[in-house]
C-alpha cells in the first residue's frame, strides 16, 4: 500500500471521528481533545558545482552546476486527537519535492497512543525508525541547529520507516532523566528490491540540564531481489549501532555523533559528525563537520529461473568493491525571530569520493553550497 | 511626605520578595512539589502526579514570566527550550503545557481540573490556588 492510501486512510479516519462526535458542540472541549501543529522550512540552495547533498525529504538530490534552488523547500502538519482520557490519535506528514522536481507528500507517523501510566506509553501503528535523533526529524529543520540535515535520505540503512509497536517508558531521577524506546515491526525499505520482515530497536537517552546522550542498537532482517524479481537471499540482515551526544560547555554547545552497520547486503552505513556552537543571545554561529560512508560490494547474481530458490549454503559470493565517502565541512549561523522562526545561512565545502562502481572507476565529485533558509513551527 | 516615603518602602519591600509560585487548585491534595517534580512536570518528561493521577500542565501567554520560570527550572534559554519542544512534539514524545490567554481563563480552567498545576507571580495569587513550591524572582 503507497503513502497515498494511507494519507486517505488516516483523512477518512480523523473526518469520521470528528463527524461522530459532533464539532461543532461545544468548541472550548475540541480545544481540548485536538492539538494541530506545523513546520516549514523555506530553502534557497545554491551550488557552484553538480553535487549530490542530503536534502530535508526523504529523497537523495542532485544540484547541478551553478543551480539556486528552493526545491529543498518543506511543509508539514501533524494533528493530535485525544479519543478518550489515555487513548489518542497522531498523524504527522510532510509535502516536498520529490526527484523529478514534482511536489510529493509522505505520511510519517500515523498511529494510536496509549497511555496506561507509570509513564509508559504504547504506540501502534506506522513510525519513522529511531536510530538517531536526526532520523526522526529530518523533516523538521527548526528542531536542529544546522541548514541542513546530517541524516541521508537512506536514513537507518535505508529502513526510513517501520509498522508495529513502540513502547517508550519515561525515568525521572533525582536530577536527570532516563528514556527508554522500544520497537518492533516491519519495516519499509527505501529500494523496492529489499523486502523489509522485521525491525527490532532499541534507544536510550540520558538527560541532564546541560548534557544528553542517547544511543541505539538496530537489527532488521530482510529480503533481497534483483531487479528482475528473482531472490539473491531471502535472511539477509543487518545490525546498527549509533550515539550522539550534546554537551554544554561553559558558552560552547558541542554536538557529536556516530553510528556505524554492519549488513549482510551492502552497502554498510556509517556517519559520524562534530558540531560546535557559540550561542550569543538570539544569535548562534557554528562551525560542523561530517561525514558519511557506503560501503559496497559486489555480489554475483544466482541463475535463473525466476522463482528459483536461493542458492544452497546462503548467499552468494560477495567482494568489496569501494566506499562511497561524503564529507561535508559547514560555517553557518542560526537567528531566532522571536520564538518560532528562525533564519539560517550555511557554507559548505562538499568532498564525495565514489568507487562504488568498479566499471566506472573512481570519481571525485567537490562544490560550494550556500544555503539560506526561513524556517520555523506553528 | 512620611506617606510617600512608606509607600516606596513597601514597594521596595514587595520587589525584594517577588516570587513565582507554583499552585494548585486549593482543594488538592498536593500540599508541596520539589523543584525537581516540578521540573519533570513542566518539561513533559512526567505527567503523573506523585498518587498516580495524570497532571494537566497550564500556563499563562506571559513571555517574560515563562522565559524566567523556564530559566528556573531547567536553566534552558528560551531559544533552547523551543528546540527541546519542537524535538518533543514532532516525535510525538511530549508536548508544552497548554497556555491562556489571560489569568481569568486559566483560573477558570483550574476550578474544572482538580489536577492542573500552573505558576504565577505569587501577587497574582487568588483564594482558589494553594501555593506548592515558591522561586524567589532572580534579578
Amino acid at each position: 500500500m503507497g503513502y497515498k492510501s494511507y494519507i486517505k486512510i488516516a483523512l477518512y479516519f480523523l473526518l469520521s471521528v470528528l463527524i461522530s462526535t459532533n464539532l461543532s458542540a461545544n468548541e472550548n472541549r475540541w480545544q481540548e481533545l485536538l492539538t494541530i501543529n506545523g513546520f516549514y522550512t523555506l530553502d534557497l540552495t545554491y551550488a557552484d558545482d553538480a553535487i549530490p547533498i542530503i536534502s530535508n525529504g526523504n529523497i537523495p538530490r542532485v544540484l547541478d552546476a551553478e543551480e539556486s534552488t528552493f526545491k529543498n523547500s518543506v511543509f508539514g502538519l501533524q494533528v493530535e486527537l485525544e479519543i478518550f482520557s489515555g487513548l489518542s490519535a497522531f498523524l504527522q506528514g510532510s509535502v516536498f519535492y520529490d526527484e523529478q522536481n514534482e511536489s510529493d507528500e509522505s505520511l510519517d507517523w500515523a498511529y494510536l497512543r496509549y497511555d496506561p501510566g507509570n509513564n509508559y506509553d504504547i504506540r501502534i501503528g506506522k513510525f519513522l525508525v529511531p536510530f538517531l535523533q536526526g532520523t526522526e526529524l529530518k523533516s523538521v529543520g527548526y528542531s536542529r541547529l544546522w541548514a541542513r540535515p546530517l541524516v541521508p535520505g537512506s536514513g537507518a540503512g535505508g529502513f526510513i520507516e517501520t509498522r508495529g509497536l513502540e513502547l517508550i517508558k519515561r525515568i525521572p531521577l533525582e536530577d536527570s532523566f532516563l528514556s527508554l524506546q522500544f520497537s518492533l515491526g516491519e519495516p519499509e525499505h527505501q529500494r523496492w528490491t529489499v523486502d523489509g520482515q522485521r525491525l527490532g530497536l532499541v534507544a536510550v537517552k540520558y538527560e541532564r540540564s546541560d548534557f544528553w546522550l542517547r544511543a541505539a542498537l538496530l537489527r532488521a532482517d530482510y529480503e533481497v531481489f534483483t531487479p528482475l524479481g528473482q531472490v539473491i537471499d531471502d535472511k539477509a540482515r543487518v545490525n546498527m549501532f549509533s550515539i550522539e551526544t550534546e554537551i554544554r560547555f561553559y558558552d560552547f554547545v558541542v554536538n557529536a555523533g556516530l553510528s556505524d552497520s554492519d549488513a549482510d547486503f551492502s552497502p554498510d552505513d556509517k556517519l559520524s559528525y562534530l558540531s560546535v556552537a557559540y550561542p550569543i543571545g538570539r544569535f548562534t554561529p557554528y562551525i560542523l563537520a561530517a561525514r558519511t560512508s557506503r560501503q559496497f560490494e559486489a555480489f554475483t547474481p544466482p541463475p535463473p529461473p525466476v522463482s528459483a530458490p536461493p542458492p544452497p549454503g546462503g548467499r552468494p559470493p560477495s567482494q568489496r568493491v569501494g566506499d562511497n565517502d561524503h564529507e561535508t565541512l559547514a560555517i553557518g549561523f542560526r537567528y531566532d525571530l522571536g520564538g518560532t522562526h528562525a533564519i539560517k545561512a550555511q557554507i559548505e565545502r562538499i568532498d564525495i569520493v565514489d568507487e562504488s562502481d568498479p566499471r566506472r572507476g573512481r570519481v571525485d565529485s567537490e562544490a560550494n553550497v550556500f544555503t539560506i533558509l526561513l524556517e520555523g513551527i506553528f | 511626605m512620611k506617606r510617600l516615603i512608606l509607600l516606596l518602602l513597601l514597594c521596595h519591600v514587595s520587589l525584594l520578595h517577588a516570587e513565582i509560585a507554583v499552585v494548585v487548585p486549593a482543594d488538592s491534595p498536593i500540599d508541596s512539589l520539589s523543584k525537581q517534580e516540578v521540573s519533570n512536570l513542566f518539561l513533559s518528561k512526567t505527567n503523573r502526579l506523585a498518587d498516580g493521577k495524570k497532571a494537566i500542565l497550564i500556563e499563562v501567554r506571559d513571555n517574560r514570566l515563562r522565559d524566567t520560570f523556564y530559566r528556573l527550572i531547567s536553566n534552558k534559554t528560551p531559544t533552547q527550550l523551543k528546540s527541546y519542544w519542537t524535538t518533543l512534539i514532532f516525535t510525538g514524545k511530549g508536548k508544552p503545557p497548554r497556555s491562556f490567554p489571560g489569568k481569568q481563563e486559566m483560573i477558570e480552567y483550574m476550578k474544572r481540573h482538580a489536577t492542573t498545576i500552573s505558576y504565577l507571580e505569587s501577587s497574582e495569587i487568588t483564594p482558589e490556588m494553594k501555593i506548592v513550591l515558591r522561586f524567589p524572582m532572580p534579578d
